[in-house]
């Protein structure tokens, strides 16, 4: 089976410095991939490069097979902070969903904008925080993309929005075939529905490979009971570690 | 693409089309009135010098009594050479800088949509409702001041109505179809400006600079230059009854006598001495003397056998002009907007 995402030494510069460096990453299909990692690791920029918003300073980066950017109508992207036309209703977007994309499932989209509750004639800007989220997840799943990309989808919900956006996120997934990468700076926001793990830290990859292979690994080595959020935090002070020596 | 390109204009132009509505009723319900006035001042019929004369003047005077004939005349200028910058500030700039702005361009490219023709569709299709609005005012304000606009070009200096004629720069740029032309150019200008600036409120002061300026700088530099310039000369003979103007300084002396050639647009007046070189001085003697009269300087200016040079588009250049000026207006809005979505292919968002 060919990789979902192929990154190869990828890396980008800006001009304080490198957003993302070295990264080689292979993604296989039907997975669910969390990206983890502090403010300002480089999740944002690797997810942005995923979807051709960024163009690499190193390396290259396959999705599906192509250039990203290649193939819109097989990719759903929600950006960070879930952009919408502030004066549009959620029929509208709905509207636009329907008329941009060919493969838009109409009557899934209506469904779950029902099932959420919310009035569609209501403008996008008097919609709260958790209810912009799940419009936007909506245009994302219902254009039925084979990869799905979500960049901090639950960051600025309450925690309460927060859960009930990641179980119906865990739910709508569950629902089809597709490939999953959600980026987010909480291990806990991953832990329920993710079964990959890539870690993240000071614009570069720690770790990357299945949450059970990476479990038992850390377990067998440390002989310690930990959890995902202890996985993570070593492979986090570890790149920290490495930073500080590198600078020394 | 399209339905999204409509959803998006519906709010911000409807000032615009309310605007247009309201000057194209205005200009529809005087209209009638201000042709009935023509046909009734005895212009169309007149074949004399004379008869035309006290024709126009009849005209001039009918005109001139309503305070809503020189209002509305005055406002349709305003509001044709208002309407580019208008729609390059409020159409234009914020047309990509404010999907920039606020992001939402992430979730418009997240679409099916290349961004080719995302950007290709919104420019194209609103530069068509530009084009479409100025087209509709030109149209009014034109048949509305036709009237006024033939008689302005039978009329020769002081005489009449004291409007300029069409082919006069400053009513040039408001008749027929050079509006079309500078509204879908100030367009595509106010979209390359935000898709370079990136933001809005910068990209909308700049766009009302740049247009304001083209507005100064086609009419007085380069509108001349479409054609070469016809020629016609007459002697400068001065007398104290014909009017002329003398105008002297230590070893210059600038001498012209009006000239009238109705409905053409007189590009320059100069000069000339017997053998044909340009004349800007030294005055006679007796023109600086305090004592001599201005018959005695008219005298010896006459003496100098001066002659003057006009330099002039006829009359019957107007099209030519106009066609020329909303072609080049055209081929720029064209090259700002084949930039404008070679540039959205490219732009990174950080």
């Amino acid at each position: 089976m060919t990789a979902v995402l192929d990154a190869r030494g990828l890396g980008l510069r800006y001009k304080g410095g490198w957003a993302l460096t070295d990264c080689t990453l292979s993604i296989p299909p039907g997975r669910v991939v969390g990206l983890v990692g502090p403010n300002g690791a480089g999740k944002t920029t690797l997810l942005n490069l995923a979807v051709g918003f960024l163009v690499p300073t190193t390396g290259t980066v396959e999705v599906l097979g192509g250039r990203p950017g290649s193939s819109l109508a097989r990719v759903g992207f929600m950006a960070q902070d879930a952009p919408l036309y502030a004066s549009m209703s959620t029929a509208d977007h709905l509207k636009i969903g329907a008329r941009l994309n060919p493969g838009w499932d109409d009557a899934y989209a209506a469904r779950r904008v029902q099932s959420l509750g919310f009035d569609p004639a209501k403008p996008a800007s008097k919609l709260s925080g958790g209810q912009r989220a799940q419009l936007a997840l909506t245009l994302a799943l219902a254009k039925r993309p084979e990869l799905l990309v979500l960049d901090e989808p639950a960051a600025s919900l309450d925690p309460l929005a927060r859960r009930e956006f990641l179980e119906q996120l865990a739910e709508a997934v569950a629902e089809r075939e597709m490939t999953v990468v959600l980026s987010s700076h909480l291990v806990s926001d991953l832990a329920s529905i993710c079964d990959y793990l890539v870690v993240l830290s000071t614009a570069r990859v720690q770790v990357a490979g299945p949450i059970t292979e990476l479990l038992a690994a850390h377990r067998g080595s440390t002989r310690s009971q930990s959890g995902l959020e202890e996985l993570v935090l070593a492979y986090l002070s570890q790149g920290r570690r490495d930073e500080t020596e590198a600078a020394k | 693409m399209t339905w999204l390109t409509w959803r998006q204009f519906r709010a911000q132009s409807s000032a615009v089309v309310g605007v247009v509505a309201v000057l194209v009723v205005a200009f529809a319900v005087t209209g009638p009135q201000l042709a009935h006035l023509f046909d009734a001042s005895g212009l169309p019929s007149c074949v004399s010098g004379a008869d035309c004369q006290s024709a126009l003047t009849h005209f001039a005077a009918a005109v001139n009594a309503s305070k809503v004939y020189p209002l509305l005349y005055v406002a349709g200028l305003a509001a044709l050479y208002g309407m580019p910058a208008v729609l390059g500030i409020f159409w234009g700039a914020p047309l990509i800088a404010r999907e920039l702005e606020t992001g939402t361009v992430r979730l418009a490219w997240s679409q099916s949509v290349s961004r080719v023709r995302w950007a290709a569709t919104k420019v194209g299709l609103i530069a068509l409702a530009a084009g479409a609005a100025a087209a509709l005012l030109s149209l009014a304000v034109t048949w509305w001041a036709g009237p006024i606009d033939r008689a302005a070009a039978l009329a020769g200096q002081g005489q009449g109505l004291g409007f300029p004629h069409r082919f006069m720069p400053l009513v040039f740029g408001a008749r027929d179809v050079v509006p079309i032309g500078h509204a879908v150019f100030a367009f595509a200008l106010g979209v390359t400006v935000g898709l370079v600036v990136r933001r809005t409120l910068p990209a909308m002061a700049l766009t009302l600079a740049a247009v304001a300026a083209m507005q100064v700088v086609v009419p007085t530099t380069v509108r001349a230059h479409y054609a070469t310039p016809a020629e016609t000369s007459m002697a400068l003979t001065l007398a104290p009854e014909t009017p002329h103007s003398i105008f002297i300084t230590d070893d210059t002396l600038e001498v012209s006598m009006p000239v009238t050639l109705p409905g053409d647009w007189i590009t320059s007046i100069r000069a000339v001495d017997a053998a044909g070189q340009p004349f800007t001085g030294p005055a006679p003697q007796i023109c600086i003397s305090p004592t001599s009269s201005m018959a005695d300087c008219d005298a010896a200016v006459n003496a100098l056998h001066l002659r003057q040079l006009v330099s002039y588009q006829p009359a019957d250049r107007y099209w030519t002009f106009q066609w020329y000026e909303t072609a080049i207006y055209f081929v720029l809005a064209l090259a700002l907007a084949a930039f404008s979505v070679a540039r959205v292919r490219r732009i990174r968002l950080s």
